[in-house]
């Protein structure tokens, strides 16, 4: 009986087993992408340690979002590290930052006033497009305790790497390993945040409680922290990508878009 | 310094070459799907060569390699079952793959909670004693034996106790 169980588990480790090929250089690809990856965590728990979290101006038109930029360091800063702070009431947005960024150049972007949060469809997206110029990483942060879908499309380059890291109880970070979202034009790919934050690592400290989804293409990190939710929640991630010229900046459109509850 | 690196890459090259093909069937059995069986096997690899300083002399680096794969294959499973459950996008769920074997037993397997799953991967595919299963899961060896057998259970009544041994046949 014994050998029935094993019979059949062998027979199943290589029904439609595909050929080996190449497996190293598969494997040289993926020790690459890897080691990129390695240098984004190892920033991202540094500076997570450092500061309350990452995060990026977005690039609002100053006229439709009503946002406001303040030069000065906020009252929100962390043990370690003075932040700046950003907020945009209109759209429901607010960030802090590092005040030694010194690399946002803002460009026009368009926002919608959003409904209040809570159980009610929102029925307008918010779309922000932010450069994160020469910076190292960039991030956006939604507080929206509902359901939210945050769609981004990454111009540049192609190959996005998704992060998730967490902060503990005791203030501790913990960095999960990245997740290699290998994007190519066009291509979605769905994160889903659940609705028991134990599943997945979450920020439980900070000005901005949520979940912390970090993505970095050559290094050019974006972050995107989302609020604890009562629902379940997706993050999609849309890739678009023209060919890669190094020289230009990556601009991030991110849309945010709440949806009803079902 | 030049010649350690090289005769560690040529090692690890040796070790690649001799496990990758049945380390990729593990994580097949483990996930169901030849995509995210390379996957989680190049993953598996990328971290046996970054530790293969440390586990080249040890008798057995496949262990390791089992060890950091039903690791990897948790947190891959923690990503992505909550997709499944509620995702726009569905988490591929190809068992249609060979699925002329045995859709059965993959059903059966898929249904296993995943701690459940691996022990039996390991201990009846990979052939593992109990202590190197124990080790793999990081659970103590009298846990692998009670998920061995509720897993065997379950298993059982699914595809029936002509296929499935009794722990006590084991």
């Amino acid at each position: 009986m014994t050998e029935d169980l094993r019979d059949a588990l062998h027979r199943a480790a290589t029904a439609g087993e595909p050929a080996v090929g190449d497996a190293f250089a598969r494997f040289a690809a993926v020790k690459r992408r890897a080691a990129i990856a390695r240098s984004a965590t190892v920033a991202v728990v540094g500076l997570t340690a450092a500061a309350t979290l990452f995060f990026m101006l977005p690039g609002l038109n100053s006229g439709d979002s009503g946002g406001s930029l303040t030069g000065g360091d906020a009252t929100s800063s962390p043990p370690f590290k003075p932040v700046k702070h950003y907020e945009d009431r209109a759209a429901g947005f607010a960030f802090d930052y590092p005040s030694s960024w010194d690399v946002f150049n803002p460009s026009v972007g368009r926002s919608v006033d959003v409904a209040p949060a809570g159980d009610e469809a929102l029925s307008v997206d918010t779309k922000v497009a932010f450069d994160c110029g020469a910076a190292d990483r960039c991030a956006y942060v939604a507080e929206r305790p509902t359901r939210t879908n945050v769609r981004v499309t990454w111009r540049d380059p192609a190959q996005v790497v998704a992060l998730l890291a967490s902060r503990t109880a005791r203030g501790a970070v913990v960095a999960t390993e990245p997740t290699l979202m290998d994007g190519r034009a066009g291509e979605r790919h769905t994160i889903t945040f659940p609705a028991e934050p134990s599943n997945l690592p979450h920020i439980s400290e900070g000005p901005h409680p949520g979940y912390m989804f970090t993505w970095c293409a050559s290094c050019e990190i974006a972050s995107i922290v989302i609020p604890r939710w009562t629902g379940t929640a997706s993050l999609l991630v849309e890739i678009t990508s023209p060919a890669h010229d190094p020289a230009s900046s990556a601009d991030i459109d991110v849309i945010i878009q709440s949806l009803a509850r079902a | 310094m030049a010649d350690r690196a090289s005769l560690r890459d040529r090692a690890f090259r040796e070790f690649f070459d001799a496990e990758f093909r049945s380390l990729r069937r593990l994580a097949y059995l483990l996930t169901g799907n030849w995509t995210e069986a390379e996957d989680l096997a190049q993953e598996t690899m990328v971290r046996v060569y970054r530790a293969w300083g440390q586990i080249a002399e040890r008798d057995r680096p496949g262990a390791y390699a089992r060890t950091v794969m039903v690791n990897r294959h948790r947190s891959m499973l923690r990503r992505t079952m909550v997709e499944a459950k509620y995702a726009l996008h569905r988490v591929s769920d190809t068992v249609t793959e060979g699925a002329e074997a045995d859709v059965e037993l993959w059903e059966a397997l898929k249904a296993l909670p995943v701690k459940e799953r691996q022990a039996v991967v390991l201990r009846f595919y990979e052939d593992l004693p109990i202590a190197e299963v124990a080790i793999a899961l990081d659970v103590p060896p009298g846990t692998v034996k009670s998920m061995t057998h509720r897993a065997l259970g379950r298993l059982r009544e699914v595809l029936g106790p002509e296929k499935v041994p009794e722990m006590e046949d084991v």
